[in-house]
């Protein structure tokens, strides 16, 4: 089969879980025998055309000037259609990842006379918290839009699945859950953890428990900073840091200021990958106080690299993790029951090795390799219909 | 959650829609002042905070977005 992806994330444009998703998905259709097609933005100092085992990946100039940021979206828009006419004209499934593409993925669906399948990868009612701007609006239409053209609407958990029948009164059936997936062997190494510690400048004899991501008001960054004067009153020999960068970054150094434990917590801002995995390695436990999530690769990350998790128990996150079996859940918006969790998992040292045991076999099974089994199912039966 | 923009989001957001991603496509703070509606010396007092995390980059007089801005931008909308 020939598939167009579009995406307007592809690494190294590495925004959110988005461009991991289709990397490594695009690869395993590819290994599957299929010819897979990617068509993305263009990102400074990268190859606008790569080619490698039935992989090709396009990345688009946005050549017009635009107003604004949506008027940047209908532009870059148009010039996937025009990457579209030259380069896709004969495939059998146009793929579209979020709605930011949804402009090029429908017209190509038109254009081409072929089905179109989307992946919601989030829904602006639940990055924003509420629909009560202008911009949020049209890119709540824009995602209805997207959902109602598609023949197919794959989602990563039950939970996004009851949103969109909620919100957007999709037809269950026209729903397929296939959750995101983790490269195990990635996070499956040994670190030396004092080394990487005193490399980012980290004290090696105290505990070490971090938060990784963006920093924003949807994951919950502010309840593990305060988390963090509740969790040094009842254990007193641990660090902190807050791995990520984001709109929030200042007023969340200035809450640790406030809280007067901006000597305990290391803000380090934005990570390229290896640092990054390593940093999730050395911690003793990582948390993840998400109060939005449609799914939480960063979850199936932690596990993966063998690190004991405190997580909210909201969307994705709720499914993936059983508590007490290989993480600790807590409510969202809780800084005393993340203090209570991360306290427990730091005086406890077989229950943390028993969750860590458990969740790196559960993470095993989130292989690409499947998903893309399934994103085949889904390709099959829209070719069928 | 957000969506209620800052000026150092509306510096951001106005290079990325006018295509500033590299030094050859700068543009300069007057422009944008007017662009954005703010006051010059602010958007050049926020353009400097920028230039200094790394979020833009400085040719002459003018300024691009890096690849760090662009994502910090897109973070917003994904």
């Amino acid at each position: 089969m020939k598939i167009l992806h579009l995406t307007w994330e592809y690494p190294p444009r590495i925004v959110g879980g988005l461009a991991r998703h289709v990397y490594y998905l695009s690869k395993e259709l590819s290994k599957l025998g299929n010819e897979v097609l990617v068509i993305t933005l263009e990102f400074p100092n990268v190859v606008i055309e790569e080619y490698k085992d039935n992989l090709h990946i396009y990345r688009v100039k946005v050549e017009l000037a635009s107003y604004d940021f949506l008027t940047w979206c209908y532009a870059f828009n148009h010039f996937f259609e025009k990457k579209i006419g030259m380069v896709a004209k004969e495939v059998d499934l146009i793929h579209a990842h979020d709605w930011l593409v949804a402009i090029s993925a429908i017209s190509a669906k038109y254009l081409l006379g072929k089905p179109l399948v989307s992946t919601i990868h989030s829904l602006e009612i639940g990055r924003v918290g509420s629909l009560s701007n202008p911009l949020s609006v049209v890119i709540d239409n824009i995602e209805w839009w997207l959902t109602y053209e598609s023949k197919n609407v794959i989602t990563t958990s039950e939970f996004m699945k009851r949103q969109l029948i909620e919100h957007f009164k999709l037809p269950g059936e026209k729903i397929t859950v296939i959750s995101n997936g983790i490269e195990f062997r990635e996070f499956d190494y040994m670190i030396n953890k004092a080394e990487i510690r005193a490399m980012h400048g980290l004290p090696i004899e105290n505990k070490l428990v971090g938060f990784i991501g963006r920093i924003t008001e949807q994951k919950g960054v502010r309840y593990f900073i305060e988390a963090v004067p509740k969790i040094l009153n009842k254990y007193g020999n641990v660090n902190f840091v807050v791995v990520g960068d984001g709109w929030q970054i200042d007023e969340m150094k200035e809450l640790a200021k406030k809280l007067g434990i901006d000597w305990a917590v290391k803000f380090m801002g934005y990570l390229p990958d290896e640092s990054l995995k390593n940093i999730l390695k050395a911690l003793d436990v990582l948390v993840i106080p998400s109060v939005y999530e449609p799914f939480g690769i960063i979850a199936l990350e932690g596990m993966s690299a063998g690190v004991p998790l405190v997580a909210s128990s909201v969307g994705g996150l709720d499914e993936i993790l059983e508590n007490e079996v290989d993480g600790l859940k807590v409510p969202p918006r809780n800084p005393d029951a993340i203090a209570d969790a991360v306290f427990k998992l730091l005086i406890d040292e077989s229950l943390r090795n028993r969750l860590v045991e458990n969740a790196r076999r559960k993470a095993i099974k989130f292989s690409w390799e499947e998903i893309a089994k399934r994103t085949m199912d889904v390709y099959e039966k829209v070719k069928n219909v | 959650m957000y969506r209620e923009f800052n000026i150092q989001e509306k510096v951001l957001m106005f290079l990325n829609s006018i295509g500033a991603i590299e030094p050859g496509k700068a543009r300069n703070p007057h422009e944008l002042a007017i662009v954005i509606n703010e006051d010059v010396s602010k958007v050049i007092e926020t353009l400097e905070n920028l230039l200094q995390n790394g979020y833009v980059g400085k040719a002459g007089n003018n300024y691009f977005l890096t690849e760090k801005g662009i994502i910090r931008l897109m973070r917003s909308f994904s």
